[in-house]
């Protein structure tokens, strides 16, 4: 059949979308702070840059989800938030001057938060309410093997080329993400009917501010914030135990960063369809609860080892939010029409946690110990595992209303 | 404690000068990168010794005759942010140098003016007129290199120049071990309140930006290649010491890795360290 050709087509081409952003904003990453280093920047201008970055992408979550929400087309808006990356991986290559990079850090900031709702959407173009869960599931699998092998690649390419060539190359990887998309754009076309973002055909969007309001949403909120709070710290932490007690720390800190995406890979399918099957709170609690687990394993051992292999719950933890996160939303908003304002009120509140998370469990780590800074996100970690357990309301749709509202 | 007080106004009175001499050298000094060009605006050295005086002067009217005392203030300006209990990276020069108190923007809150460390050529300043001349003061500039500073509210007569070595950019120049091992980049140049480099902040280790560690390295542990400029520089320590060095805590002190005694001149000679 046609149209069933039509939408295998597009769920793979979503795969390959998935698989390549990742790529791409690997190379966004803190990998920017050394390329300019080597570029003589200095380390004030630095900062400067990674904090129009932060705060550029913070402004936008919100605004930019607003905006996809308002736009017919998602594919149309995924491909025009990768063309931006290119141009801000370029800006960075060709000519990194203080005025290009901060333009580069504004646009880049700006387009990542266009781009993830404008995923979400489409996954909920392609999959549905109810497969939804499924849908995310392999997301989240193509991603993490877009991360690990972006990993890889750029940290191959900075080392054995040169810093600069990780830019190009970023620049590069954004021409087989828009390939990807091709498949996608008749599939947004062909399902223009069963736009998500409406509850019926002619029925009105429910006013913005009762969605946002939602009390689901936002306890859901909260919960990501502290989760992230806790979560965001991490990966600095322990490649800072590991620098000063590992024997090769560039490769330890490698394999930190690629195990647990070889873990979300393999588990994100199942989590997928676990959320289906036993609801949204039992996954949540799992992944929240393997944060306190891991600090507490760190703070418990130092041998580098170790470290590594406590890293593969941060892939379980990582599976599970990164499922859970446009997923809860969808259950709450995915026919109001605010669909991609409210994961970017959710996204927002998860900049918050991260961004004030790092300074707070430095400041713990220098003035005390990096073990009372494990325990400091370990209680912070606890009381999101709290949150979710007594104030979380299960969202997962219920299976009677299954039969009303799936399209014929 | 009359004393103490004159002292702080001292304190404040400098660091105003600071501000105001700053801000009348222009950008020159903040540009993130000084090209590694052969032409250098050289500004001809004079003695710092008037602009001294000329802060001094309320003070030295009222409490403070001593001259050691003063010496003390002006050296304790330089280092006048709160002192955090580590070990001391100073030497004689410290107390000596009184030349100029610029610091940089990393360790303080002012930036560093261009450092051309020229030869101490007294040539006549356009504005002499100053009715407080400290005594003897020339005298302990001679061990200090001069730093070229802009006067307070005045200019100096400049000239543009060959600069007669050649020199290289300092800021994301590569690092090496003995060995040739890989040993990161340098990301920040510390200087003293005599305007002498005496640290490199290095960004060691770490993959893809995660997990990097900035270290304060002694400037007399790097070795430059004088036949290229484009060779990285040679640090001559154990991995396992750099590896093991606490990372570079922003504050007047910071903990260095050096040697030992760590009072030898920099030396072309590239015999590895003492280890420990």
């Amino acid at each position: 059949m046609l149209e069933d050709q039509r939408s295998a087509r597009a769920s793979l081409g979503l795969d390959g979308f998935n698989l390549f952003v990742a790529n791409i904003q690997t190379g966004f990453g803190p990998f920017i702070a050394v390329y300019l280093s080597s570029q003589s920047w200095t380390q004030t201008s630095i900062g400067l840059a990674l904090s129009i970055g932060t705060v550029s992408s913070m402004a936008s979550q919100v605004p930019a989800g607003a905006l996809v929400d308002l736009m017919p087309n998602k594919t149309r808006v995924a491909a025009f938030s990768v063309l931006t990356f290119m141009v801000s991986a370029l800006m960075f290559a060709i000519h990194p001057i203080p005025l290009f990079v901060y333009f580069a850090e504004v646009l880049h900031g700006i387009s990542s938060c266009t781009l993830s709702p404008a995923i979400a959407a489409m996954s909920l173009v392609i999959a549905g309410r109810f497969g939804m869960g499924l849908r995310l599931g392999r997301n989240a699998r193509y991603a993490a093997i877009g991360n690990g092998v972006g990993a890889a690649l750029m940290g191959a390419c900075g080392q054995y080329v040169s810093e600069r060539a990780v830019f190009y190359l970023t620049a590069a990887l954004t021409l087989p993400a828009l390939f990807t998309l091709l498949p996608l754009r008749r599939a947004a076309v062909a399902g223009a009917e069963l736009r998500p973002a409406r509850r019926l055909p002619g029925e009105q969007r429910t006013h913005y501010w009762r969605v946002l309001a939602d009390r689901r949403l936002m306890i859901f909120c909260a919960c990501a914030m502290l989760f992230t709070f806790a979560n965001a710290p991490m990966l600095m932490l322990i490649s800072g135990t590991l620098t000063a007690k590992g024997t090769n720390p560039s490769l330890l800190i490698a394999a930190c960063i690629v195990l647990p995406q070889i873990i979300v890979a393999l588990a994100s399918p199942a989590v997928g369809r676990c959320a289906e099957r036993y609801g949204r709170r039992a996954i949540l609690m799992l992944g929240f609860s393997m944060l306190p687990l891991r600090c507490l394993l760190f703070a418990a051992t130092q041998n580098p080892t170790l470290l590594v292999a406590v890293q593969a719950f941060d892939g379980i933890a990582g599976a599970c939010f990164g499922i859970m996160v446009p997923l809860i939303v969808s259950d709450v908003a995915g026919r109001t029409g605010h669909f991609n304002l409210s994961l970017g009120a959710v996204g927002f509140g998860i900049g918050i946690g991260g961004t004030l998370s790092t300074p707070a469990a430095g400041w713990l780590a220098d003035h005390f110990s990096t073990r009372t800074a494990f325990f400091g996100l370990m209680a912070v970690g606890a009381a999101a595992v709290l949150l979710v357990a007594f104030a979380m309301p299960e969202t997962r749709p219920r299976k009677e209303a299954d039969d009303a509202e799936k399209p014929p | 404690m009359s004393r103490r007080a004159a002292r702080e106004r001292l304190a404040a009175a400098r660091a105003m000068v600071l501000l105001v001499s700053l801000a009348s050298a222009g950008c020159a000094g903040l540009r993130p990168n000084h090209p590694p060009a052969a032409q250098t605006v050289q500004e001809p050295a004079r003695e710092a010794q008037p602009r001294t005086t000329q802060v001094d002067t309320p003070v030295s009217d009222k409490a403070v005759s001593d001259k050691a005392v003063s010496d003390k203030a002006v050296s304790d300006t330089a280092m006048s942010d709160e002192h955090v209990g580590v070990k001391p990276m100073g030497d004689a020069a410290q107390t000596q140098a009184v030349a100029t108190s610029t610091k940089p923007s990393t360790a303080g809150t002012l930036a560093t003016p261009p450092c051309t460390c020229a030869e101490a050529k007294p040539k006549p300043r356009p504005r002499t007129k100053h009715k407080h001349v400290r005594k003897a003061a020339p005298a302990q500039l001679s061990t200090a290199p001069v730093v070229a500073e802009t006067a307070p509210g005045g200019t100096v007569v400049a000239e543009v120049r060959s600069m007669p070595v050649s020199v290289v950019s300092i800021l994301g120049k590569r690092v090496r071990g003995p060995k040739g091992e890989d040993l990161g980049r340098v990301v920040d140049v510390l200087a003293d309140a005599s305007g002498r480099v005496r640290i490199a902040i290095i960004d060691f280790g770490g993959f893809l930006g995660v997990g990097n560690h900035r270290i304060a390295v002694d400037w007399p542990l790097l070795r430059f290649d004088p036949s290229s400029a484009e060779a990285p520089l040679v640090l001559s320590v154990n991995v396992e010491q750099l590896r093991t060095a606490p990372a570079y805590k922003d504050n007047p002190r910071p903990q260095t890795l050096m040697e030992p005694d760590a009072k030898a001149p920099p030396s072309t000679d590239p015999a590895p360290e003492p280890k420990k």
